[in-house]
């Protein structure tokens, strides 16, 4: 729990860092929040092992196969 | 302010981009196919660098245009696509690379520290150096990829009383063909990368020496990469290289100068380090220009989260060693390698359509540049002679009618 705290204790940083920037242009902070948020969503994948890491497992089941083809093994 | 980088950052970016993590994560899967003869392989990946480059520019008559087109913040949707293209591939890119180096010190550096701090030192480190823009990456790359080039040349010179020739035995036959190209095709999409450097050419002043600027550079990386399997085949030998995980590390291992100076591999991986944040932090920059590409909002903030995101999925999406090196050496020499070919191709739609668009442009100014002329001269052409009288014909006639009309009126 402690590194989301952490993850979520940079987050915070970089919004107060650049929140003159952000208050001016709403698009800015709309696009921080965002990108903020699913970096939020992703640090809790630390808690759990093995949930999304089936993405390299279908990556490698189409191209990591078709390379082993190629290189004969 | 307006950024700009000299040719020269420009090709020490290229060659940064190619050989810090090529260096160490490449020559085992390279040296694993094509054993003695892997040191072949880089002159073979330096014609897909020359490929590249000259494939992106080769429509390009004046490299104005393509400055023009990738520095405007008013992208059209192909530079959109382009630009989407561009973040998918520099993600993945970040995810294998940061994966690989916090590997590489949990083994080599620094056992008993755990992956995650690993990970966020090295993303905080590159996160310092790209908060500055562009010309802060091209300026520290400038100054530590020189260094680097002076750590790799060094190795084969301290190294060479332990040189066997017998290694490189037995030497090129045809029936080893097939497995040089089979390990030029693994190492295809590491010399590709230089494809990240699109997202920046428009910095580089003066923009006529960018293609040999970025050609140059990339060809020194390709050198480096040479000059370490070199080394590693004729120090270590293939068979050991082909089981070792890390044999650039075990290469520099071997270095013995003196007798107090038993780790000279610290002091050499001290100044391997900083050309790899060097990387991440263009790497980093380059994530948060695509998405300013993108999304048509230009701010330096995306880069944390961008970055905090990288860090993450670096961590939980590869299960253990034996899936990073599957996802590093299998699925993105293919992967890798079909984003680059796609990138190339938009890269080309691009210059394409903006050549066509200046050439249509040059055309009619050169018509109208024409017509001014013959304007000045007096002559006209036979056109416009027989318009002209046909309009004096029919200002002639009017006037007979009016004459007439008038007649007839005061005959009333």
């Amino acid at each position: 729990m402690l590194k989301i705290l952490f993850i979520m204790l940079l987050l915070i940083g970089g919004y107060y860092l650049g929140h003159k920037e952000m208050n001016q242009d709403k698009k800015v902070k709309m696009l921080y929040v965002t990108t903020s948020m699913i970096a939020l969503i992703c640090s809790f994948s630390l808690l759990f092992d093995h949930v999304i890491s089936g993405y390299t497992t279908f990556l490698y089941y189409f191209f990591g196969r078709f390379t082993k083809r190629i290189i004969s093994q | 302010m307006k950024m700009t980088i000299s040719p020269r950052q420009g090709a020490f970016l290229a060659g940064n981009i190619i050989v810090t993590s090529s260096i160490v994560a490449l020559p085992q899967s390279l040296i694993d196919l094509a054993l003695q003869n892997t040191w072949l392989v880089p002159i073979l990946l330096s014609l897909y660098v020359f490929v590249i480059i000259y494939f992106s520019f080769f429509l390009a008559k004046s490299t104005d245009s393509i400055k023009e087109k990738l520095t405007t913040e008013q992208t059209n949707w192909k530079v959109k696509i382009l630009a989407l293209l561009l973040f998918i591939y520099i993600f993945h890119l970040l995810l294998r690379d940061l994966r690989f180096v916090s590997g590489f010190i949990e083994v080599t550096l620094l056992p008993l520290t755990p992956l995650y701090i690993i990970t966020m030192l090295i993303i905080l480190t590159s996160l310092y150096i790209t908060w500055g823009g562009v010309e802060v990456i091209a300026r520290f790359t400038e100054l530590y990829y020189f260094l680097f080039i002076g750590v790799i040349l060094f190795v084969p010179i301290s190294l060479i009383s332990q040189f066997e020739v017998e290694n490189f035995e037995p030497i090129i036959g045809l029936e080893m063909i097939p497995s040089i190209l089979q390990s030029t095709f693994i190492g295809l999409n590491w010399v590709g990368e230089i494809v990240v450097l699109f997202l920046i050419i428009g910095f580089i002043e003066p923009i006529n020496k960018m293609k040999s600027s970025i050609l140059y550079g990339s060809l020194s990386g390709v050198f480096l990469l040479f000059v370490i399997i070199f080394s590693q085949i004729a120090v270590l030998g293939p068979e050991i290289v082909r089981y070792s995980a890390y044999p650039s590390y075990t290469l520099v291992q071997q270095i013995r100068l003196t007798d107090f100076l038993d780790r000279l591999d610290f002091i050499l991986v001290a100044l391997y380090f900083p050309t790899l944040f060097a990387k991440f932090s263009l790497l980093i920059y380059g994530l948060n220009r695509s998405l300013s590409l993108i999304s048509g909002v230009k701010t330096k903030f995306t880069k944390i989260p961008l970055s905090i995101i990288a860090g993450i999925l670096s961590i939980t999406l590869f299960t253990d060693k034996a899936d990073h090196f599957e996802f590093n050496i299998y699925t993105w020499s293919t992967l890798g390698l079909l984003f680059q070919l796609m990138i190339l191709l938009f890269m080309f739609i691009i210059v394409k359509s903006k050549t066509m668009k200046n050439d249509t442009i040059n055309n009619m100014e050169k018509n109208n540049q024409c017509k001014d002329e013959t304007e000045d001269s007096g002559q006209q052409n036979p056109k416009d002679e027989q318009y002209d009288k046909e309009q004096t014909k029919t200002e002639e006639k009017q006037g007979n009618r009016d004459g007439e009309s008038q007649s007839d009126s005061s005959k009333s």
